[in-house]
């Protein structure tokens, strides 16, 4: 299907073996605590048949490493439970490298306490920022310090004795064995299982499936029921209530889940890649009294999943748009981000605006037709992109819709995790100079996915994603009108702010099949409009960031991320530190934050919204990005005038 | 002495049916020999006029492509007949330039022509298209207006050489195609103006039949933009023959078209806001069991309902409004064009 399909098909040689190894390695032992130095060497010589053998259906080299990984997996087990028996082992590390150097015997189980203490010690980092007492790191590293060992300790042995049961782990291996050869050929190529293909779906959508809770993680670790959505699942279950702690969770015909030691990560994936099954919620209410409770869970718009508008007063009136992806109506009954755009904008215009932010920092991307027709928003006629197929062939994409919604000036807020459609969508409206781009260059992905179900041709629909397993497919490379590229670069700001995530490490460049950049010579050229204005509104902008104590505390913060760090000191102090408070900005923010028009008949509605918003407005008033893009944004509507 | 050379119409008939007859004949006087290419000349002239007619008043596709087949069927008998003739005295210029003619014609009736068969298929599509078919049909008519000058040449030429004096009053039918053509060219003008400005309205309301807000705001933007730039245009429109109907009738559509974009639009895209902001709080109202739900929000919800109710019944009413005002509008539009062409072009 790969070689059918995928825009530049992967010769099967010494490099990409080399590669398809890293991937697997880096899948089934990342911190290098399963195999041996010889047992690692296996499974290199294994890269070399595996992608053959699967594409002729011989399944015995995906058995050798089944079983390879299989006897790791219970010599881990085995280390494990010594070190189980002797918690006082657990203070002996006093650093941990993560350079990926199989070890065995002795200094395997010395790795296995240096990663448990090292896990360890940034759960309780979390719990630390998050208690508001004022206790020293090295006593509330002493209270918290066993129970918290002992709970990562539980939740890694769980999850080693999940990783070798049964069909679903030989299935789970298959996964990752088409997972990194689908990886060979480039970061964004990926089999997507039927779970995963759910919370795919999840991303895309504007709908899930949901209890109705609002949760959060104590000092302890536990999960902690907070808001309880009137009129949802949990609501009517007349059981579950504020305050309850979840003990254990089970979903229908599947083992129940001690979340004892269980991150949040791991937590929000039990609950949210699931479709339409019952849930069993086993919970202790505040007074000790343990009950289980089932429950239904109901399909309701996802709301961080859609757009949505706000209004910041100040010396002027500007909108603001938070746009998080580029949902599409996949399920046939859901809400499409460009029509929502649409509708925001006017109440926007209603409510009397001069500008508009549209802020697309953590926008990961979408669904390119909506991107496509949400660029047509803002622009009036012509070629957006160009693509590029396998073939070669080049396709200029136009805007579907003569005409534009909005004219006024804007400013389009990126960051380093503002990828793929958002990017899109960023570099058109740069070429056509009708928004600036504030922030940090974008993330660097300008190639299109397909959904493909697996084993049939390609053909993009709703009933796709109901398959159980699809696979994306790199299929286009997407180019700008002037035919330059975004790809391993980002689209750049036209004026830079201070941001920690501005780091390569965070972009598309990390990933060693990335494509690099090139250019094309496109069928009509384009020039991209001047702007004489533009200096004068970096030399402003540059002014008050240098004058901003905040701002030049990000800047310090920035250069202490080391992301390629390796090894790190295993100590409270190392680990155990409050943040530290940002100087305090100009006490007069630039501007308030208040709902735009008509969305307050929501709230009345919906407690968890309500709440949501709240916090929503409050962020807003006190993101420093968000201050100096509005005080840009004034700036531009100044000279434009 | 200067010998006259007067068109007759019915001379010309009499000529036409002797013309294979006449092909191959010896000519004893260049009067004679000219009046044969004169013949043909009128004939190609009358049929084209026809052509020209059919299409002005509107004749249908039919009708239009009858014609159209009939000039080239005339063109290829002319061509077909001047090419068997002698030259007059060894003077062959006078042959050779109408066959060229000829051919040119053909050329054009043909493949020109035939383009603007083609091009009137998808004309309605799209501003662009219809502006390439009105182009295509003047260029066609600029082509053949180009070469009949040097057929005109070349016969003026071969008249001074032998001493034949010319009455230049124009010929009933040259005066008819040249007004013709005047008022097609005035007509395509104003046509163009209407056209970009009620083809934009038409997405418009595709865009509200699908409740595509985006698709409805857009087009409203780009509505607007249009009627203003079309009105503008009308300025420096003259009447035709003083004759300003057709600029007003114009100029009366895309004052509807403007309203239609900066007035009439407002309640229904309001309508529609209100509509998708009414869906959220329906839905999460409606999960609520009715002993669950506090005095507050009933009335909140009933206050809602209220005003999606009106924003509905005013959507309904400026809807039709605006349906019914807009077929009075073509109609307007539709009857002034028909009387202007009636009344101007020659039948």
């Amino acid at each position: 299907m790969l070689a059918s399909n995928h825009y530049r098909a992967v010769p099967w040689n010494d490099s990409t073996y080399a590669v398809l190894y890293e991937l697997l390695i880096e899948e089934l032992d990342p911190e290098a605590l399963l195999f041996s130095g010889t047992e690692a060497e296996q499974i290199r010589q294994l890269c070399v048949e595996l992608p053959q053998a699967i594409h002729k259906g011989n399944t015995e080299p995906l058995t050798q490493l089944a079983a390879l990984n299989l006897k790791a997996t219970e010599r881990a087990l085995n280390v494990l439970e010594e070190i189980k028996v002797r918690p006082e082992q657990r203070n002996v590390p006093k650093e941990i490298s993560f350079d990926a150097i199989s070890v065995e015997g002795q200094k395997l189980k010395d790795r296995w306490l240096a990663w448990l203490k090292y896990e360890s010690l940034q759960r309780m980092a979390e719990m630390y920022q998050s208690d508001s007492g004022r206790v020293a790191p090295a006593v509330f590293f002493q209270q918290h310090d066993l129970g918290v060992w002992q709970r990562v300790l539980n939740a890694t042995v769980e999850r080693l004795k999940k990783g070798i049961q049964g069909n679903s782990a030989s299935n789970a291996l298959q996964d990752v064995v088409l997972n990194a050869i689908a990886q060979t050929h480039d970061p964004h190529t990926r089999l997507v299982s039927s779970a995963q293909a759910a919370e795919f779906r999840r991303q895309l959508t504007s709908q899930d499936y949901r209890l109705g809770v609002s949760l959060h993680q104590d000092n302890e670790g536990n999960f902690v029921i907070g808001a309880v959505e009137p009129g949802s699942a949990a609501w009517r279950s007349g059981q579950i209530h504020r305050q309850d702690r979840i003990l254990y969770l089970t979903w229908d015909g599947e083992p129940t889940v001690s979340l004892a030691g269980m991150d949040w990560t791991d937590f929000e994936r039990l609950f949210e890649n699931k479709d339409r099954q019952h849930i069993q919620l086993t919970v202790q209410k505040v007074g000790g009294a343990v009950v289980t409770v089932k429950l239904v869970p109901e399909k309701v718009d996802v709301e961080e999943n859609l757009v949505h508008s706000f209004l910041l007063l100040g010396s002027r009136k500007l909108g603001y748009i938070h746009l998080p992806g580029f949902y599409s109506d996949w399920g046939g009954d859901g809400s499409q981000c460009t029509q929502d755009v649409a509708r925001e904008l006017i109440k926007l215009k209603q409510a009397g605006v001069e500008g508009l932010i549209l802020d697309m920092r953590f926008n990961g991307g979408g669904s390119m037709e909506e991107a496509i027709s949400l660029a047509g928003i803002f622009i009036n006629e012509g070629p957006l992109a160009i693509t590029k197929n396998r073939e070669g062939k080049m396709t200029t994409i136009r805007d579907p819709t003569r005409g534009t919604i909005f004219q006024l000036p804007m400013v389009c807020l990126v960051n380093s995790q503002t990828a793929s459609a958002a990017e899109f969508v960023s570099a058109c409206l740069q070429d056509y100079r009708r928004s600036l781009i504030v922030g940090s260059a974008t993330h660097g992905k300008a190639t299109a996915q397909q959904v493909m179900p697996l084993g049939q041709p390609a053909e993009l629909s709703d009933s796709l994603l109901e398959s159980e397993s699809i696979a994306l497919v790199t299929y286009l490379r997407i180019y700008r009108v002037d035919g330059a590229s975004y790809q391993g670069v980002g689209v750049q700001p036209d004026i830079s702010l201070p941001d920690v995530l501005n780091h390569d490490e965070f972009r598309e460049k990390r990933y060693r099949t990335a494509y690099l950049n090139d250019n094309i010579l496109p069928k009509y050229p384009f020039t991209r409009p001047q702007l004489p204005f533009l200096g004068e509104l970096v030399g402003n902008s540059q002014k008050r960031v240098r004058e901003l104590p905040a701002m030049q505390k990000v800047i310090e913060d920035a250069k202490k991320i080391r992301p390629s760090d390796h090894v790190f000191s295993l100590t409270a102090e190392a680990f155990l530190r409050k943040p530290e408070a940002y100087p305090a900005g100009p006490t007069v923010r630039p501007y308030t934050v208040t709902d735009s028009i008509q969305g307050s008949n929501v709230l009345a509605f919906s407690a968890l919204w309500r709440e949501a918003v709240g916090h929503w407005r409050e962020a807003l008033e006190q993101d420093i990005q968000l201050q100096e893009t509005y005080r840009i944004l004034c700036d531009l509507i100044d000279v434009t005038k | 002495m200067k010998k006259s050379l007067q068109f007759n119409t019915i001379g010309l008939l009499l000529f036409f049916c002797c013309l294979h007859g006449q092909a191959t004949a010896q000519y004893d006087s260049p009067v004679s020999y000219l009046t044969f290419f004169n013949d043909f000349l009128i004939q190609t002239s009358q049929r084209s006029f026809d052509y020209a007619s059919a299409v002005a008043h509107g004749k249908g596709a039919r009708k239009q492509e009858k014609r159209r087949l009939e000039v080239i069927a005339s063109l290829q008998e002319s061509r077909s007949a001047i090419a068997k003739l002698k030259g007059y005295e060894g003077d062959l210029s006078l042959r050779e330039g109408f066959l060229k003619y000829l051919t040119l014609s053909e050329a054009v009736f043909t493949e020109d022509y035939g383009k603007v068969v083609d091009l009137e298929e998808i004309a309605e599509q799209s501003y662009d298209n219809m502006e390439a078919y009105l182009l295509a049909k003047e260029r066609a008519v600029e082509t053949l207006d180009k070469e009949g000058k040097v057929a005109d040449e070349l016969y003026k030429s071969f008249a001074a050489k032998h001493n034949i004096h010319l009455i230049e009053d124009k010929s009933e039918l040259s005066k008819k195609t040249e007004k013709t053509n005047r008022v097609n060219k005035y007509y395509n003008q104003i046509f163009l103006i209407f056209f970009k400005v009620s083809k934009q309205e038409s997405y418009l309301v595709e865009a509200l039949n699908q409740s595509d807000l985006n698709a409805i705001e857009q087009n409203r933007n780009t509505l607007s933009v249009y009627a203003k730039e079309g009105l503008e245009k009308l300025k420096a429109v003259q009447p035709f023959a003083m004759d300003a109907s057709l600029v007003a009738a114009c100029r009366t559509a895309l004052s509807f078209y403007q309203d239609v974009a900066d007035v009439k639009m407002q309640p229904l895209i309001d309508f529609f806001v209100k509509k998708s902001e009414f869906e959220k709080v329906e839905k999460r109202f409606n999960a609520l069991g009715q002993n669950q739900r506090t005095k507050e929000e009933v009335d909140s919800f009933n206050r809602l309902v209220n005003e999606i109710n009106s924003a509905s019944a005013t959507f309904n009413k400026v809807n039709r409004e605006m349906n019914l005002k807009r077929t009075q509008i073509n109609n307007v539009w539709n009857n002034s064009v028909t009387k202007f062409i009636d009344t101007h072009t020659p039948r």
